[in-house]
């Protein structure tokens, strides 16, 4: 059984290694730079626990709590925002006049995702996961993952990502 | 055209670079630290809740059975071992009426006062004669008392208890009547003399009841006057709250109360003194001795009576027999110094005093038997019993639960309460600076 140092240690070793990927997805997850480094930060701070039982093959059980961290906080921070009145404007409808690249209108139609479809889309479009390794890392059925896919790949496509193969 | 993944990732690209921070195990083990210690408290807080809730609802006193009405006689009994009630134990305000009792007794009560204090003070309470269950009897307008065991009557079918009532008078406490509690009922005859609203002379002599549990029988002076030779015997009729003098003033010793299946029995000297309460005569019977106390038996002819024995100082001897002309002197092995009863018409019950020994004596052959009879140490003094019930057999007396102080459960909850609320507080206050 490793000790406290060498747990640090691999710890450590697998944050240099992979917090540019976790920040990659993380980015996708929120949008935002400082939110990701935060969503991060915080999924990071919340393994140190468990590190002892995960540390031969922590990427898995980091992407859940990066996710369900991701879902979590918008729940939370929901409660706490004022709606505005007026919907943010459509990008689709700017984008021929404007000629925004698809990266915006890419970045702009996961925002008006549900955390939860943004999370599906990002892990089975991104992470490449399966359906049912979707589901266990966001604690869904595998019947919610295909329904949640579903729709936000339709959102997608209004929005004008039209362009896109799934 | 461009897959998602390949749309996915060229956005990703915009994420942000940073820099691993070192501090960052640390912060994940004081976290960790934390939050056991938080799990820790949220369980002992929990703990603390259910041991609270238990405590509160093994700490709340049943509720009572409801008071037995209509009881047969035969299944009255008197207890051989007399239990008071605990201090905090409920009185009859609380638990309504008690049903017929075999004995009332004097005995400490405590009373919460602010939210810690306790005020302990001498309370009446008795003993059911259905189920032994003990309660503090609150009289109304007995006040604070002072109580003695001679200042308190119960009637001997065990329906009624005879108590005196007072007020307050510039610190002291004074005689203002007499007041008359139905325990099967549960309500009280309050018995007022128009004349003297303040009751003086010999108010200190025993309240006793007629054979017939129909009449209080009371000492005092119908002058207001404390001098000697001033009291009257006045007996109450408790049904109709009527007061009628069976023996005037005129006498320096108060007379001595006794007791027969029906009128009002007392002695004087040698001589035994009834008094008829439907016609007002009075009949007497003359002893050759100096009587102390005279009781006919259940059949109205059987007769015992006390010899007080001269001023020698030799113990008081008792005397029985099939007639008041018929006695006989017994030796029942004790000093006998009151008698309490008939368990028929040729058994006699007697107690010594102090230590309320008793014992059956069998007033043909003059055998005396033990009856076994145990006290329980919190009494203030010695119990009276309901003497009719002498004629049923005994049962073991019932110890009392023993009620604590009722500000207790809430103590508790309060402080549970707190806990919880630090708890949740603690845990909110984490939540918040974590966000």
């Amino acid at each position: 059984m490793p000790g406290a140092d060498d747990l640090q240690a691999s710890f450590e070793a697998y944050v240099v290694a992979r917090r540019g990927a976790l920040l990659r997805t993380a980015y996708l997850l929120t949008g935002d730079a400082h939110a990701a480094e935060d969503l991060v930060q915080t999924a990071l701070l919340k393994v140190v626990g468990t590190w002892g039982r995960i540390a031969d093959h922590p990427d898995p059980y980091v992407r859940r709590v990066l996710a369900r961290e991701s879902v979590n906080r918008w729940r939370r921070r929901r409660w706490r925002e004022v709606a505005t009145e007026e919907p943010p404007e459509r990008v689709a409808a700017d984008r021929a006049q404007d000629g925004v690249d698809d990266r915006m209108v890419l970045r702009q139609a996961l925002d008006r995702l549900a955390p939860r479809q943004r999370a599906v889309i990002v892990l089975r479009y991104y992470e490449d996961l399966t359906e049912a390794q979707t589901a266990e890392v966001l604690g869904i059925s595998v019947g919610t993952v295909k329904s949640q896919a579903r729709d936000a790949l339709a959102r997608l496509r209004l929005e004008a990502v039209d362009t896109v193969r799934a | 055209m461009s897959t998602l993944h390949d749309l996915l990732s060229d956005l990703a690209d915009d994420a942000p670079a940073g820099r691993p921070d070192p501090g960052l195990w640390g912060r994940g083990v004081r976290r960790r630290r934390r939050r056991q210690a938080a799990r820790i408290g949220a369980v002992v807080a929990a703990v603390a809740v259910v041991a609270v809730l238990a405590a509160v609802v093994r700490l709340q006193p049943a509720a009572p059975p409801p008071a037995p009405v209509d009881v047969p006689f035969g299944q009255l009994h008197l207890p051989r071992a007399v239990h008071a009630p605990g201090p905090w134990a409920p009185g009859t305000d609380e638990t309504g009426a008690p049903g017929p009792l075999a004995v009332v007794g004097l005995a400490q009560r405590n009373e919460a006062t602010g939210l810690r204090g306790v005020r302990t003070a001498l309370a009446v309470f008795g003993v059911s004669a259905v189920d032994g269950r003990a309660v503090y009897l609150d009289l109304r307008g007995a006040g604070a008392g002072p109580f003695y065991a001679d200042a308190l009557a119960l009637s001997p079918d065990g329906t009624k208890v005879g108590y005196q009532r007072h007020e307050s008078w510039r610190g002291e406490p004074r005689v203002i009547g007499f007041g008359v509690y139905d325990t099967v009922t549960g309500r009280t005859t309050l018995l007022d003399d128009p004349d003297n609203p303040v009751i003086r002379g010999g108010v200190a002599s025993e309240l006793t009841f007629s054979g017939d549990s129909r009449h209080l029988e009371t000492t005092y002076s119908l002058t207001g006057s404390e001098g000697a030779r001033q009291d009257s015997l006045v007996v109450w009729d408790v049904t109709t709250g009527e007061p009628t003098v069976a023996e005037p003033a005129g006498h320096y010793w108060m007379p001595i109360p006794g007791r027969a299946p029906s009128g009002v029995v007392w002695s004087r000297g040698g001589e035994t003194f009834t008094f008829d309460t439907a016609t007002g005569r009075t009949t007497s019977v003359r002893s050759g001795f100096d009587v102390g106390q005279a009781v006919y038996g259940p059949d109205g002819r059987s007769f015992a009576a006390i010899d007080l024995a001269g001023a020698d100082g030799t113990p008081w001897r008792l005397w029985a027999g099939p007639r008041p002309d018929a006695l006989r002197q017994l030796d029942p092995g004790i000093d006998v110094d009151e008698i309490l009863g008939w368990r028929d018409p040729r058994h006699l019950v007697v107690r010594q005093l102090p230590d309320g020994r008793a014992v059956e004596v069998d007033i043909v052959t003059g055998r005396a038997t033990g009856l076994g009879l145990s006290l329980d140490r919190e009494l203030d003094s010695l119990p009276r019993f309901a003497a009719d019930l002498w004629a049923n057999p005994l049962v073991d007396g019932v110890a009392p639960d023993r009620a604590g102080d009722p500000r207790r459960p809430w103590q508790l909850g309060a402080v549970g309460l707190l806990v919880v609320l630090l708890v949740a507080a603690g845990v909110l206050g984490r939540r918040r600076a974590r966000r």
